[in-house]
């Protein structure tokens, strides 16, 4: 295949035409380079002491090097040592370390598991039965026409630049499989699909610990949750502002999301 | 010998184990189209591996990898481990063929011994004290 391109739209042309039922799925082309140099600029960039403060926030000082260390052009190792070289204490880079370390743990169990990524690790802790759950994932989320800003907006992100932060991947997911009622394969699916780091063992695992099925308890979050972690910056003009479905206590939306007995 | 480096999306490094031990070998990049299928990739990934690509030097195909990388009639193939199963299968159908060599990949922590992996907990308590040299 050719190896020289005038510029990036160039290249997207060029892909389009090499890879035609990728494009027709989405041929968009992420604002995030490809390669080793553009690798090392996000790795030189970490700040792993206020990483371990602020990392939840959608505007924390989060790495963005998942998609270069998912394709080997950086390795955790590397991420591992620049981190501790740049705080005074190790444990200052603790938060951080323990991220990557997750990315390890996915790894080695990927190992065991293989395939079985796909298949339900545990029984679920809902209260549900399997069949409760849609098989496929509704065309209002996958097109990000639901109406509630914070997950348009994430489906808009994930379709554009193939990134989302954490914290979104983890609200959107408990979106698609408790408050909708969706298997949690069909929006791992829609993530691999669309992530620049699409791997099936971090995302896959990750969706099976949000759904329960690797965890001791389903993971949801609430509208003041998302709130503060976000600034407000989707509550502020969302069109369900203080009737969405995500308003109110924990308690009244486990009562409404689950069939969890007391214990 | 006739060497031939086979990268794969996981081990796209200018400096991975494989370029290093052999660094005069020829390196062929093969887009598994059913891999692209199966996990229904949109041109994003595409575009972010083939600008990785370009910055290598290596041959870039699209198609079934084994049947690409065997084309070009090595006498051995050299790769770099992963724990992807089509990694594995792929492995297995070039090994029927010719002599493959597998180069560890770079690990994050060295540790020999077995880890329970049940929860996250278990797997950091003997790993973090490695980890952080405690």
């Amino acid at each position: 295949m050719e190896r020289s391109f005038a510029s990036r739209q160039e290249l997207a042309e060029y892909l389009s035409r090499e890879f035609p039922s990728a494009a027709a799925r989405d041929g968009q082309i992420s604002p995030i380079a490809g390669g080793r140099e553009a690798g090392e600029l996000a790795l030189a960039a970490i700040q792993p002491d206020r990483y371990g403060f602020n990392r939840n926030y959608l505007d924390g000082n989060v790495s963005r090097l998942s998609p270069y260390i998912r394709h080997g052009i950086l390795t955790l190792k590397q991420a591992k040592e620049l981190a501790f070289s740049k705080v005074k204490d190790r444990l200052h880079a603790a938060k951080f370390v323990t991220e990557l370390a997750w990315r390890d743990y996915w790894q080695r169990l990927y190992q065991t598991m293989g395939k079985g990524v796909w298949e339900d690790r545990e029984d679920l802790k809902t209260g549900l039965p399997a069949g409760a759950y849609a098989e496929k994932l509704p065309e209002d989320i996958a097109s990000g026409e639901t109406g509630l800003a914070c997950m348009d907006a994430f489906v808009k992100q994930l379709r554009a630049t193939g990134y989302l932060h954490n914290h979104s991947r983890m609200w959107f997911a408990a979106y698609v499989v408790h408050f909708r009622r969706v298997r949690w394969q069909a929006g791992a699916l829609f993530f691999l699909s669309h992530l620049l780091d699409g791997d099936p063992a971090s995302n896959n695992l990750s969706w099976q610990w949000v759904a329960s099925t690797f965890s001791h308890k389903p993971y949801f979050f609430n509208r003041e949750n998302l709130e503060k972690y976000t600034h407000s910056v989707y509550c502020r003009t969302c069109p369900v502002r203080g009737r969405c479905d995500f308003e109110g206590s924990y308690e009244k939306l486990e009562e409404k999301l689950f069939r969890i007995e007391a214990r | 010998m006739n060497e031939l480096i086979w990268l794969h999306p996981d081990c796209l490094a200018a400096d991975n184990p494989a370029y290093l031990k052999y660094p005069m070998a020829k390196a062929l990049f093969v887009f598994d189209e059913d891999e692209i299928e199966t996990e229904q990739w949109t041109l994003k990934r595409i575009a972010f591996l083939y600008e990785t690509l370009i910055e290598l030097p290596a041959e870039i195909e699209r198609g079934d990898v084994a049947a690409k990388l065997l084309a070009r009639r090595p006498e051995k193939i050299v790769t770099v481990e992963s724990i992807n199963p089509r990694f594995r299968d792929c492995l297995k159908q070039l090994e029927a063929v010719v002599p493959v060599e597998v180069l560890a990949a770079v690990a994050f922590v060295d540790y020999r011994g077995s880890l329970d992996l049940k929860r996250f907990s278990r797997y950091w308590k003997r790993v973090e004290p490695i980890v952080f040299d405690k």
